[in-house]
């Protein structure tokens, strides 16, 4: 399912791993706090403090078709996200803590101001370890997901 | 590895396993394995990163360029695999096609700093 969505499936998801709360990644607070703490949730831009943060982006959908009574085209969104740590295991250990998360969802409701989206589910492909960033000694991990979402209103 | 099992073709698979017989798979990728040394530099030492960073700007290419066009060209995937198996009536034969295919597509679009990560591509059957 997808029809057309009024915020990015990488924003969607943002606003579905902050509500399931338990500290597992924390919302950006307006003015930024200083100094930002960690598990802060990202989109589509990594800032470069704190070290242990988290980005989601948008990656290419998975097109299923379209549904025989409506004609309307269906799709599973591509997103990753992005776990940078300043060690390994801890960078590790929130992958772990979110892809278990990810497992739990089904049929989520998602409310983004005056928007509402259900998720029906989100399948991952693992953990992937990436290494050093470029440039400093933080570790970086990525998690690639698919997403089965429709807005509701 | 940076690699894409087909796996989106799996229904067609079954189909033509039943009719072709054999038992055979055929990756797609480039190759990758962790850095053990410094002198270490070969395209398979960072393959996954440039793959999988999404945070950079390529001049030539982009990141995603094994996965991209995976999901992309799947129904086209499944469809070389089909006319070339049933012309030459060997699955391996087949899979191999649809997997040059996706070879060639990915090959479009993977960064370009040194050309080592693009000739690094490969086709491989399990």
């Amino acid at each position: 399912m997808s029809g057309s969505l009024q915020h990015g499936p990488n924003d969607i998801l943002r606003y579905l791993l902050i509500g399931l709360g338990g500290g597992l990644v924390v919302a950006p607070t307006t003015p930024p706090a200083n100094p930002a703490p960690d598990w802060i949730i990202n989109v589509g831009f990594e800032p470069t403090s704190p070290d242990n943060c988290i980005t989601v982006f948008n990656t290419s959908p998975i097109l299923d078709g379209r549904t025989h009574p409506d004609g309307e085209t269906q799709q599973h969104d591509g997103i990753q996200i992005r776990v940078r740590s300043l060690t390994e295991p801890v960078g590790y250990a929130k992958c772990n803590a979110i892809t278990t998360a990810l497992d739990a969802i089904l049929r989520s409701s998602v409310v983004i101001g005056s928007s509402q989206y259900l998720v029906q589910s989100v399948s991952h492909r693992g953990i992937l370890y990436l290494g050093k960033e470029e440039g400093t000694s933080r570790r970086i991990h990525t998690i690639n997901v698919v997403m089965s979402v429709r807005q509701v209103s | 590895m940076a690699s894409s099992s087909l796996t989106s073709i799996n229904a067609v698979l079954k189909r033509l396993e039943k009719k072709y017989g054999g038992n055979v798979s055929v990756i797609v990728g480039y190759p990758w394995k962790p850095r053990t040394s410094k002198g270490d530099r070969g395209p398979e030492t960072y393959s996954i990163y440039v793959h999988e960073d999404l945070t950079k700007n390529h001049e030539i290419g982009q990141a995603k360029f094994l996965e991209q066009p995976a999901r992309q060209l799947r129904r086209e995937i499944g469809q070389a695999v089909v006319t070339v198996t049933q012309k030459t009536g060997s699955l391996k034969s087949g899979l191999i096609a649809g997997g040059e295919l996706l070879k060639t597509a990915s090959q479009a679009l993977v960064p370009v700093d040194t050309g080592a990560l693009h000739d690094s591509a490969f086709v491989a059957v399990e």
